[in-house]
């Protein structure tokens, strides 16, 4: 054969032979798709999976990480590994990762989104504020991905978004928590039903807060009120005294004939007036 | 009946008729001193935010509330004395109407200092003393079973201020539930309206004349203050004597102070104090710390309560028994070292079962020891004295209420656990318990001994007057001869 024929076919088929060569010097991870929790009850349990099909050096172990940090108990030395959920709830919900370690490589991993409806876990029932204080009503969430928030007044029959022409009302939103602020509460158009919302590009939930603002003049009128009950208690307790003394004054007068008492001290009078009138 | 100072009131009890309405009065009055401080506890959490303070700042609210109303004790004693309980009851729940009112606005906490604590523990004394002596002006057989009725004030009125206090706080805020509260407790002053002052007049004595000139004997007696029975040829003397002492002695009767069962009383009690009230505060941290969860640990307090209620009132118609009642002191020394013993076994309770028992004991005891708190107190000294006697029991006891919770949070802060802390609190209340039942068996027998001395010189003195009475001339004659010596 011709000398350059052989070297052409050579250099060819090492063009060829090279995509497998590089292939095979980086693992490849067979993992599961993104998931969305069903969050319904009876919940099923969802497992994730992850397959290391091709590799060239031996790996060492395989872990599971969430949102960037280490699960416990996960570490294994199979090449498939698979974490389980078995009752999904909102919180479990995040960015997995199925890590393997190499000996003399670097990690390789794969990322399985688990995502899920936001969950809201801790908002306010009431608020209860004295008029011209600040109320501050939150809400926080679980979830992933992390809700856009919104907030809501009830008006009426439907919710409208919240005027603030004002300028009195501040809204301060983060990951997973939000805070309404209401300063100098007006008494006329502060009170109601407000709401948060949370969504994601799964869905949204939302929970009410109920605003009460109290006039400084409530408690006067259980006070007048109580001090009108004592003063007629009062009243009625000594004008039936004073009706009761002249009967009782009558009684004094009568003659009383002798009785018993065990005062020791009646011999002593008796002496006395026995002495005396002598 | 006890040979104690107790059949020299110069009048016969009228124990009953007006006397029930009295003792309501009375309840009422108890109730709310005792019961007010402790359920003002509720707002202290949102006045803590509100001033920005630390938590043993705003407990100290309470403490002040609390010494004051021991503090004000002598000074009730002498305005007791001087005016009799009514007015003084109406001008307590005014002070602590005023109090609550000026609480209501104020912008520091030492406003709350002042108003509540001050203020407010001044006309609590003002309610306290007067109320309890009343009971002893109205009652002579029945008193036991009057004491125990109105005592039964303290744990009733607190259940029922408790939940009104949440709800007055959810419904206004701080401030407003002070100034609602403030007028709720004018309700002593309808208490204080109902004490009339009992009617020495109109009871049944052998000598309409000798009665009445008795009457106004021993109700000068009252503001002056003697009280044994031979006194009343004495009485002339003992009137010199106190115009010379000083203005106190004149209000307040300090030779309280030699009578030897006061001194049993006091010595006891301080002693007792000691270990008194620190389990109830401890009680729900106790369960908390056993594990249990807050509903359960609250839920034991209240049955506490509801045995403690039932158990006032048992105590006083047992008091009252014919068997009990001359030796009442030995009841009262056995419901202290009831206490002790308790407290000494409740490290032992295991679990929430083991818990819900140790607190219906502990209600049991604390209930009977409350009842016959002030019934032996009054059973030692008389109706007479015991207004001083309150008094100054009152405040020499200020330190040990003051102190002992203090202490037994010391206690548990530093061995980290709750037993040693029911170790002490056992003993500090089986020790005195222990001491009252052998000071008073030497008193009952020394009491006893003065009374058959007292009835001896009595018989000799009326056979004398009998003799004397058959053959005056003779008599006079001799009588005479002696004078000219």
């Amino acid at each position: 054969m011709h000398p350059n024929a052989l070297m052409l076919a050579v250099v060819l088929l090492g063009n060829l032979m090279l995509p497998f060569t590089s292939a095979q010097n980086e693992p490849k991870i067979n993992a599961s798709d993104q998931i969305v929790l069903p969050l319904e009850t009876p919940a099923k349990p969802v497992t994730l999976h992850c397959n290391l099909t091709t590799a060239h050096t031996p790996h060492k172990d395989t872990f599971w990480m969430k949102n960037g940090n280490e699960i416990s108990n996960t570490r294994a030395d199979q090449r498939t590994t698979s974490f389980r959920i078995s009752k999904p709830r909102a919180d479990d919900s995040g960015e997995y990762m199925c890590v393997y370690t190499f000996e003399k490589a670097p990690n390789a991993n794969a990322t399985i989104e688990v995502k899920a409806k936001p969950h809201i876990t801790h908002h306010k029932r009431s608020e209860n504020k004295n008029e011209g204080e600040n109320a501050t009503m939150h809400c926080k969430s679980v979830g992933y991905p992390h809700p856009t928030w919104t907030w809501r007044k009830l008006d009426g029959e439907s919710y409208k978004d919240i005027d603030n022409s004002t300028g009195r009302f501040f809204i301060t939103s983060r990951d997973n928590y939000t805070e309404l602020s209401i300063l100098n509460l007006d008494i006329t158009t502060d009170p109601g039903k407000y709401e948060c919302n949370a969504t994601n590009v799964i869905g949204n939930t939302a929970e009410t807060t109920i605003l009460r603002v109290r006039s400084h003049l409530a408690p006067l009128w259980p006070f007048l009120g109580v001090l009108a009950e004592i003063i007629i208690l009062v009243v009625i307790i000594v004008v039936y005294e004073k009706r009761k003394r002249p009967d009782d004054i009558i009684e004094d007068d009568e003659p009383v004939g002798p009785a018993k008492t065990n005062s020791t001290n009646n011999h002593k009078d008796k002496n006395i007036r026995q002495r005396n009138t002598k | 009946m006890p040979p104690a100072a107790a059949t020299n009131l110069g009048y016969k009890p009228p124990d009953g008729g007006w006397g029930w309405a009295v003792v309501f009065a009375a309840f009422i009055s108890i109730g709310f001193s005792y019961a007010f401080p402790k359920s003002l506890t509720i707002y202290f959490k949102e006045i803590q935010e509100y001033f920005s303070v630390s938590y043993s700042e705003i407990a100290w609210v309470s403490s002040v509330m609390l010494a004051s109303m021991y503090a004000g004790g002598p000074v009730s004693s002498m305005l007791v004395n001087r005016y009799g309980s009514r007015p003084v009851v109406m001008v307590g729940g005014l002070m602590v109407c005023t109090g609550m009112v000026l609480a209501s606005f104020g912008t520091t906490i030492i406003h709350l200092y002042l108003c509540v604590g001050v203020i407010g523990g001044f006309g609590l004394a003002f309610n306290l003393q007067p109320a309890l002596t009343i009971i002893g002006t109205y009652f002579q057989v029945k008193r036991p079973l009057a004491n125990g009725l109105a005592m039964t004030g303290s744990p009733v009125v607190l259940s029922t201020l408790a939940p009104l206090n949440q709800f007055l706080f959810d419904s206004f805020g701080w401030r407003g539930s002070f100034l609602v509260l403030g007028s709720i407790v004018l309700n002593c002053c309808v208490a204080g309206a109902l004490m009339r002052p009992v009617n020495k007049r109109a009871q049944s004595q052998p000598d309409n004349e000798s009665s009445r000139s008795r009457g106004k004997a021993s109700v000068e007696a009252a503001s002056e203050d003697f009280s044994s029975p031979s006194a009343n040829p004495l009485a002339e003397d003992i009137k010199n004597k106190s115009k010379c002492q000083s203005f106190v002695s004149r209000y307040i009767d300090l030779s309280l102070f030699t009578h030897r069962g006061f001194l049993i009383y006091l010595v006891g009690n301080v002693v007792m104090f000691f270990g008194f009230f620190a389990p109830i505060v401890f009680l729900a941290p106790y369960a908390k710390h056993q594990g249990t969860d807050e509903y359960s640990a609250a839920l034991l307090l209240s049955i506490f309560a509801l045995v403690d209620m039932f158990i006032r009132p048992v105590t006083g118609f047992i008091g009252n028994s014919k068997w009990i009642r001359p030796r009442i002191q030995y009841f009262f020394s056995f419901a202290v070292s009831y206490n002790g013993v308790c407290h000494l076994l409740c490290p032992l309770a295991s679990g929430y079962g083991g818990l819900v028992v140790y607190a219906v004991f502990f209600g049991l005891a604390f209930g009977m020891l409350c009842a016959l708190l002030f019934e032996v107190l009054m059973d030692l000294v008389g109706a007479h004295r015991f207004s001083s006697a309150v008094g100054l029991v009152t405040i020499i006891e200020c330190g040990p209420v003051l102190l002992g919770p203090p202490i037994s949070g010391a206690l548990v802060d530093t061995f980290g656990d709750y037993k040693y802390m029911y170790y002490a609190c056992g003993v500090f209340m089986l020790g005195p318990g222990i001491f009252l039942f052998i000071m008073h068996y030497y008193n009952y027998k020394k009491l006893d001994e003065e009374h058959r001395q007292r009835v001896a010189v009595e018989m000799r003195t009326s056979e004398e007057a009998v003799e004397f009475k058959m053959n005056p001339n003779e008599k006079t004659d001799n009588e005479t001869q002696g004078e000219t010596f």
